[in-house]
C-alpha cells in the first residue's frame, strides 16, 4: 500500500478549506431554516457563493392535470385544490419564505446568494446541480414534535450518486457541531478525510478529532500517517476504533464519549452507495447515526 | 445681741465634729488586700428585691411577665441581670432552629421549617448538595443509554405505526396503480404505469367507466389518506405524553437517588418528609429548566456570563435550583441552654427581621433567601435584653415589639407593610411562633411615663425589677460592699488594694450616696473611682492602691468637673457677687444652692433679701414674677406666707406687702429648700433685726414653722466653707442645717478639721423659732395666756410692725372714702 507523504496533508496555512460553491436543497419545511443558515454561515467563513435551489416536482403538474387529485394537508387533513396555479402559487410563496430566510441571513455577512426554482425529477435536477458545486447541503426529514429524522429519498439518492462531498445536515439548531471526527479507513482514502476535517475545523474554529480503523490500516501506517498529521497539528486527538464490519460499521460506544460530533468520512465508510437488496438488509450506517455528516466521494 | 437664752440655743444645736463624718474602721474589715477576699455570689450590695423580681421574672413562663429593670444607669443594671438570666437561661432547654424555605404554591409566601438545633444548618448543607448534584444527576438520566433507547422506542413505536398506516395505503395505492406524491402543502394520489405518472392525454384515452373508476379509486384513497393524517395530532399527543411519562419515571429516579441522603437524615422529621415530598413534585414540574437552564434564551444566556456559566453556577444563583435551598434563620448548632441575646441597636428590622431586595434588570426582586433574622429570632426560646430609651427612639421599633409579643408570633414585615401604607407585592414569610423573654433597662422616669400612657406596657410588662439607688450602712453590708469591692478589682485586672484604700472607698461610697447611714449602689461610679485610683497608683509606682491612691482619684475627679466652681466661687471673692460673710443687715441672709450640671455637682451661697411695706397681705416672689421660679419654690414661698399669716394675722388682716429675691440669681430657682432662707429674711425685714451675715442657711419651712430636710446637704456646707476658708476663717462662721439632714452629714475632711477647731460650726436647728435666735442673738419668744409676746422678742416687734401697717392702712383707706364721700 503506498505510503501517503507530506504533500498529501495540507500545511498549516493551506488547511482552510477552499469552496467556491455550495449548493443547499431547500424543501417547504421548516427544517430548512437551521439548513440554510448552517450553510450560509460556512459560506460566510470560505468566501463561497451560495446556490439556494428548490426543485418542483415535474410529476406534481402532470397530476394537478387531473380533475380527480386534491392535495391533502399533511397537518390538517383537509383536501387542498390541486391545479397547476395553486402548485405556481404555491411555489412562490415557498420561494418568497426561501428568499426572505436567505436574505435576511445572509444580508449581514454579505454572503452571495441566488436561488433557482427548478422543475423536473428532484433527484435528477439535484444532482445535476450538484456536479457544478463543491459541496452540497441537504437536511433531513424531520417529523414536528420527533428528535429523530430520517434521510430523505432524495439525500440518499445523493449519497449514493453524487460525486461532489455531501453534507447531511442533522442538526435542529443552525450551529455547526463543536467537534469535528475524521473516519479514516485505508491511508489513501484518508489523506482526503483529514484534509477535510482539519480544513473544516480550521474553517470553523472546531475542535477536530482523527478516529483510525484497526482494521482497515496496520499499525505501523497508522503511527507513520499519524506522525506526519501531528508534525503540522500537534493538538490532533487520535483514537483508535474497531470496526467489525470493515466498512459501513463504527464503534459507537467510543463515539458516544464525544457528544453529537460531526463526522467525515468516504461513502464506503459510511455504507452510502450499497444497493436496494442490501439496504433492505439492514440500514446503510449513514442512515443509522443520528449525526450530521459530510460524505466524500 | 446674744441672751443666755441664745446662748442656750448655740449649744444645743451645734453640732460636734464626730457629727459630720462616719469613718470605715480597718479592723472591721475581713481581709488586708483585695485578693484574699472571699469570693460573692452575686457582686451585687443591697439589690434584694431587684434580685428577687430578676428571679421571679426569669422563671415565670406566662405571657405578659417581661421585665423592666429600672433605676439609676449607675446601679450597673446590666450586669445583674446578666448574672440572673445567664444562670437561668443555661439550665433550660436549647430551643429549635428555625428556617425558611421556599413554597411552592406560592413563592411570596415562605414557609417555616421548625427542626432541632443543629438540624438547621445540616438540612441546608445537605439541600444544597443535593441541588448542586441534581443537574448533573438529571442529565446523565437523560443522556443514559437506557434513557435514549427507551424514548427511541416510544419514537419508533409511533413512527412505526403511522409508517405502517402509510405504508399500507401506499401499498393499496399502488395495487390500485396509483402513487402518493409528496407536494408543497401535503400529498396527492396520482396514477402511475410502470412507476411513472400518467399524463393527462394517456388519463384522456382511457374510457369513461374507467375515468371514473379511476376517480372512485383516487377520491377512497385521498379519504383514507384524510382519515390518517386527522388522527396524527391525536397520535402526537399519545406520544408526547408517554414521552413526558417516560422523563417523569427517569427524573424521578434520579432525584430519588439523590434525595435520600436527605430523607434518611431527618426520616424523623414529618415537616421535613413533606417538605421533600413537594421538591420532588417541584423538580419535576421543572426539568428542562435545570438541566438548560436560560432555556437557550441568548439574552439571559449572556446576562449570567454564557450558556456554559449558567450550567456551572452555583444553586443560590440557579434561575430554578434557589428554589431547593434552605434559608437558616436561626441556628442554635454550636449552643447550650437558652439564648440570652443584647440588642444594642434596637432599631425595627433589628429587632423584627427584614426581607432584602435586589436589583435585577432594573427592578427589586427578593425570594425567601432574602429573608433575614432579627434579635427576636436569635433570642426565642430564650432571653433578649434591650434599652428602654433606644428602643423608643427608634421609629416603629415599640410597636412592632409589643405586636409580636401580643400575637406570640413574630412575622417578618416591613413597617409600610405593618401599617398598611404600602400596596407592592412583597414577600409574606409565615410567622414564626414566639416564646422570648424581654428585659427592658430604663430610668424611673421612663418606666412611670410608660405605665401612665401606655397600657399596652402595664399588659406586657409586669415584672419590674426595682433597683436600690443605696443600701444601709451596717457590719453586714460593709463587709460585702468590701468584698464586692474586692471582685471588682479583680474582675478589671487592677492591683490589689489593701484596707485603707477599701475603707476610704467606702467612705466616699457613703458620701456618694448623701447619707452617712448609706452605701450607694451605684457600682459603675465606685468601678471608675478604682480605676482612677489603680492609675494614680501606678503613676506613682506603687504596686498596692492605698487610701492615698482613692483620695487623690477622689480629689482629681472634682478637680476635672470643678471648672464653673471655681469661677463661681472666683466671682464671689472678687466681689463681682455680693455675699457678706461677716457683720449684720437687716432683711439680708446667705442662702445656700446646688449647681448640678454635667459631672459638676457644687454649693454656693446666695444673697437672699426680703423689703416690707404697707398692703394688702401679698408676698411677692419676685423670681415667679419674672417666671424664673419653679414651682416647688413658688409653694416655698407660699407656704412662708402662710406661716407669717398664721401666726402674725389670724385675727386680723395681714397689711403688708412683702418681695423676696435672690439677688443676682439669673438664671431660675427651683427647690424650696430656701424657704426658711426667704423667711428669716422676711422676719428680719418686718422686725427690723438685723441678722448674721457669717451664717449661711439652708432648709425648707413648713406652716407650722418646722424646718424640714433638704438635698445637697454636704455640698452646700461645703461652698460656703469654701469661700469663708479663702477670706480667712474668723470662727464665728458656719451654717444651719435642719436637724433632719444630719445624718446625712459626710464633710470633706477640711470642714471637720475646721469644725474640731472651732474655727467653723454646723447647727441642726428644728423650729424656725432656734434658727431666728441663732442669726440674730434674739428669741422669737413665746405667748402669754393673752396672747401677747414678750416685750423685745422678735415676734413682739413683728408684731407690733404689722400693727402698725394695719393702721397706716386704715388711716389711708379711710382719708381715701371720705374724699370720695366729700366729691
Amino acid at each position: 500500500m503506498s505510503q501517503p507523504d507530506r504533500s498529501d496533508i495540507r500545511e498549516p496555512e493551506k488547511v482552510q478549506l477552499n469552496l467556491t460553491s455550495i449548493l443547499v436543497a431547500i424543501d417547504s419545511t421548516s427544517a430548512a431554516r437551521p439548513l440554510v443558515k448552517s450553510a450560509i454561515h460556512l459560506a460566510f467563513r470560505t468566501k463561497a457563493n451560495l446556490r439556494a435551489i428548490y426543485i418542483e416536482e415535474s410529476e406534481w403538474f402532470e397530476a394537478s392535470r387531473f380533475s380527480f387529485t386534491q392535495q391533502v394537508s399533511s397537518y390538517t387533513g383537509e383536501l387542498l385544490p390541486f391545479t397547476e396555479k395553486d402548485l405556481s402559487d404555491e411555489s412562490k410563496a415557498v420561494g418568497a419564505l426561501h428568499k426572505r430566510l436567505l436574505s435576511g441571513y445572509s444580508k449581514q455577512l454579505q454572503v452571495r446568494w441566488n436561488y433557482e426554482i427548478k422543475r423536473g425529477p428532484v433527484d435528477r435536477e439535484l444532482l445535476k446541480a450538484a456536479s457544478i458545486s463543491d459541496l452540497v447541503h441537504i437536511g433531513r426529514v424531520r417529523i414536528s414534535g420527533r428528535r429523530t429524522a430520517r434521510i430523505g429519498r432524495n439525500a440518499r439518492y445523493l449519497a449514493g450518486q453524487c460525486n461532489v462531498p455531501l453534507c447531511i445536515w442533522n442538526e435542529p439548531t443552525p450551529e455547526w457541531p463543536t467537534q469535528l471526527i475524521g473516519l479514516c479507513t485505508t491511508p489513501k482514502e484518508s489523506v482526503q478525510v483529514v484534509n477535510w476535517t482539519l480544513g473544516l475545523a480550521a474553517t470553523l474554529g472546531r475542535t477536530p478529532r482523527l478516529f483510525w480503523s484497526e482494521e482497515l490500516m496496520e499499525k505501523s501506517e497508522r503511527d507513520r500517517f499519524a506522525e506526519e498529521v501531528h508534525k503540522w497539528f500537534p493538538e490532533i486527538e487520535d483514537q483508535v476504533f474497531v470496526n467489525s464490519e470493515m466498512y459501513g460499521s463504527i464503534d459507537t460506544d467510543l463515539l458516544s464519549h464525544y457528544p453529537g460530533p460531526l463526522l467525515i468520512a468516504r461513502r464506503k465508510m459510511l455504507g452510502a452507495g450499497v444497493d436496494e437488496a442490501e439496504m433492505k438488509r439492514k440500514k446503510p450506517l449513514f442512515e443509522r447515526l443520528a449525526n450530521s455528516l459530510i460524505l466524500l466521494s | 445681741m446674744s441672751t443666755h437664752k441664745t446662748d442656750e440655743v448655740v449649744k444645743q444645736n451645734q453640732l460636734s465634729h464626730d457629727k459630720l463624718y462616719r469613718f470605715c474602721e480597718h479592723s472591721t474589715l475581713s481581709f488586708d488586700l483585695t485578693d484574699k477576699a472571699e469570693p460573692v455570689e452575686y457582686p451585687f450590695a443591697g439589690q434584694d428585691r431587684a434580685l428577687t423580681s430578676a428571679f421571679f421574672g426569669v422563671k415565670m413562663q406566662k405571657d405578659g411577665f417581661n421585665l423592666f429593670a429600672l433605676g439609676p444607669d449607675e446601679t450597673d443594671k446590666r450586669t445583674l441581670l446578666d448574672e440572673v438570666i445567664k444562670r437561668e437561661a443555661s439550665g433550660k432547654e436549647t430551643p429549635n432552629d428555625w428556617c425558611y424555605v421556599c413554597n411552592y404554591e406560592d413563592e411570596f409566601k415562605p414557609v417555616t421549617l421548625e427542626l432541632a438545633p443543629g438540624e438547621a444548618v445540616q438540612l441546608r448543607d445537605l439541600m444544597n448538595r443535593f441541588a448542586e448534584d441534581l443537574p448533573n444527576a438529571l442529565t446523565s438520566a437523560f443522556e443514559s443509554e437506557e434513557y435514549q433507547t427507551r424514548r427511541q422506542s416510544i419514537e419508533e413505536e409511533f413512527t412505526e405505526e403511522e409508517r405502517t398506516e402509510f405504508n399500507e395505503l401506499q401499498r393499496k395505492a399502488e395495487e390500485q396503480g396509483l402513487k402518493i406524491m409528496n407536494t408543497p402543502v401535503g400529498y396527492s394520489f396520482a396514477p402511475v404505469r410502470k412507476g411513472k405518472v400518467l399524463t393527462h392525454e394517456d388519463v384522456e384515452k382511457l374510457s369513461d367507466e374507467e375515468r371514473e373508476e379511476l376517480e372512485e379509486r383516487v377520491q377512497d384513497l385521498q379519504k383514507e389518506l384524510q382519515s390518517i393524517l386527522r388522527q396524527v395530532p391525536e397520535r402526537q399527543r399519545k406520544y408526547r405524553e408517554m414521552r413526558n411519562e417516560l422523563n417523569r419515571r427517569f427524573a424521578e429516579y434520579s432525584i430519588r437517588g439523590l434525595i435520600s441522603e436527605v430523607r434518611n437524615a431527618f426520616e424523623h422529621r414529618p415537616a421535613v418528609q413533606e417538605y421533600l415530598n413537594r421538591t420532588e413534585e417541584d423538580i419535576l414540574n421543572h426539568v428542562d429548566e435545570i438541566i438548560n437552564p436560560g432555556g437557550g434564551n441568548p439574552f439571559l444566556q449572556a446576562l449570567s456570563g454564557g450558556e456554559r456559566k449558567m450550567k456551572q453556577m452555583p444553586p443560590s444563583e440557579h434561575p430554578v435550583l434557589w428554589r431547593y435551598t434552605v434559608n437558616v434563620i436561626v441556628d442554635h448548632s454550636k449552643k447550650d441552654g437558652a439564648p440570652v441575646i443584647y440588642e444594642d441597636n434596637p432599631t425595627y428590622k433589628n429587632l423584627i427581621g427584614r426581607v432584602e431586595h435586589i436589583s435585577k434588570m432594573g427592578t427589586m426582586t427578593t425570594d425567601f433567601t432574602y429573608i433575614k433574622p432579627g434579635s427576636l429570632h436569635r433570642a426565642n426560646g430564650g432571653y433578649l435584653v434591650i434599652d428602654a430609651l433606644r428602643l423608643l427612639t427608634q421609629p416603629y421599633a415599640w410597636d412592632g415589639l409589643k405586636r409580636a409579643l401580643q400575637s406570640s408570633k413574630l412575622k417578618v414585615e416591613s413597617p409600610g407593610d405593618m401599617y398598611g401604607l404600602l400596596s407592592t407585592l412583597t414577600l409574606e414569610p409565615e410567622p414564626i411562633d414566639l416564646n422570648v423573654k424581654v428585659v427592658l433597662t430604663g430610668s424611673r422616669l421612663l418606666y412611670n411615663l410608660l405605665c401612665f400612657y401606655d397600657q399596652d406596657f402595664k399588659n406586657l410588662f409586669k415584672v419590674e425589677v426595682d433597683f436600690e439607688d443605696q443600701l444601709n450602712w451596717n457590719e453586714e453590708n460593709q463587709d460585702l460592699y468590701a468584698r464586692i469591692i474586692a471582685e471588682l478589682v479583680r474582675s478589671n485586672d487592677l492591683y490589689p488594694m489593701d484596707r485603707s484604700g477599701v475603707a476610704r472607698l467606702i467612705e466616699y461610697a457613703s458620701r456618694l450616696a448623701g447619707d452617712r447611714q448609706k452605701l450607694t449602689t451605684r457600682m459603675k461610679t465606685i468601678l471608675d473611682i478604682l480605676r482612677e485610683s489603680d492609675f494614680w497608683c501606678r503613676q506613682e509606682g506603687d504596686k498596692v492602691i492605698g487610701e492615698k491612691a482613692v483620695e487623690k482619684a477622689i480629689e482629681q475627679r472634682h478637680y476635672r468637673s470643678g471648672r464653673l466652681k471655681d469661677r463661681y466661687q472666683e466671682e464671689i471673692l472678687r466681689k463681682t457677687i455680693f455675699i457678706d460673710t461677716e457683720g449684720e443687715k437687716t432683711g439680708q441672709v446667705n442662702g445656700l444652692s446646688v449647681v448640678r450640671l454635667g459631672n459638676s455637682l457644687f454649693g454656693h451661697p446666695t444673697r437672699i433679701t426680703a423689703r416690707v411695706r404697707v398692703g394688702k397681705g401679698e408676698v411677692v416672689n419676685i423670681e415667679r414674677e419674672v417666671e424664673m421660679s419653679g414651682p416647688i419654690h413658688s409653694k416655698g414661698v407660699m407656704i412662708l406666707s402662710s406661716f407669717l399669716g398664721a401666726r402674725y394675722a389670724g385675727e386680723r388682716p395681714l397689711s403688708l406687702n412683702a418681695s423676696l429675691v435672690f439677688e443676682q440669681s439669673y438664671g431660675g430657682v427651683d427647690g424650696d429648700s430656701a424657704s426658711s432662707t426667704e423667711l428669716y429674711a422676711l422676719l428680719s425685714a418686718i422686725s427690723e433685726i438685723p441678722l448674721n451675715q457669717s451664717i449661711a442657711v439652708t432648709g425648707s419651712v413648713n406652716q407650722h414653722g418646722e424646718i424640714q430636710p433638704i438635698g445637697g446637704v454636704n455640698e452646700k456646707i461645703e461652698g460656703f466653707f469654701d469661700i469663708c476658708k479663702e477670706r480667712d476663717l474668723t470662727g464665728e462662721q458656719g451654717v444651719l442645717i435642719p436637724q433632719a439632714n444630719v445624718k446625712n452629714l459626710m464633710l470633706k475632711k477640711e470642714v471637720v478639721q475646721a469644725v474640731e477647731k472651732g474655727r467653723f460650726h454646723i447647727y441642726a436647728i428644728r423650729t424656725i423659732d432656734e434658727g431666728m435666735a441663732l442669726l440674730t442673738g434674739h428669741m422669737m419668744g413665746e405667748p402669754d395666756e393673752q396672747g401677747n409676746y414678750p416685750e423685745g422678742s422678735v415676734n413682739d416687734r413683728v408684731e407690733k410692725k404689722l400693727q402698725r401697717f394695719a393702721s397706716i392702712q386704715q388711716e389711708f383707706l379711710g382719708r381715701g372714702n371720705h374724699q370720695k364721700n366729700q366729691k
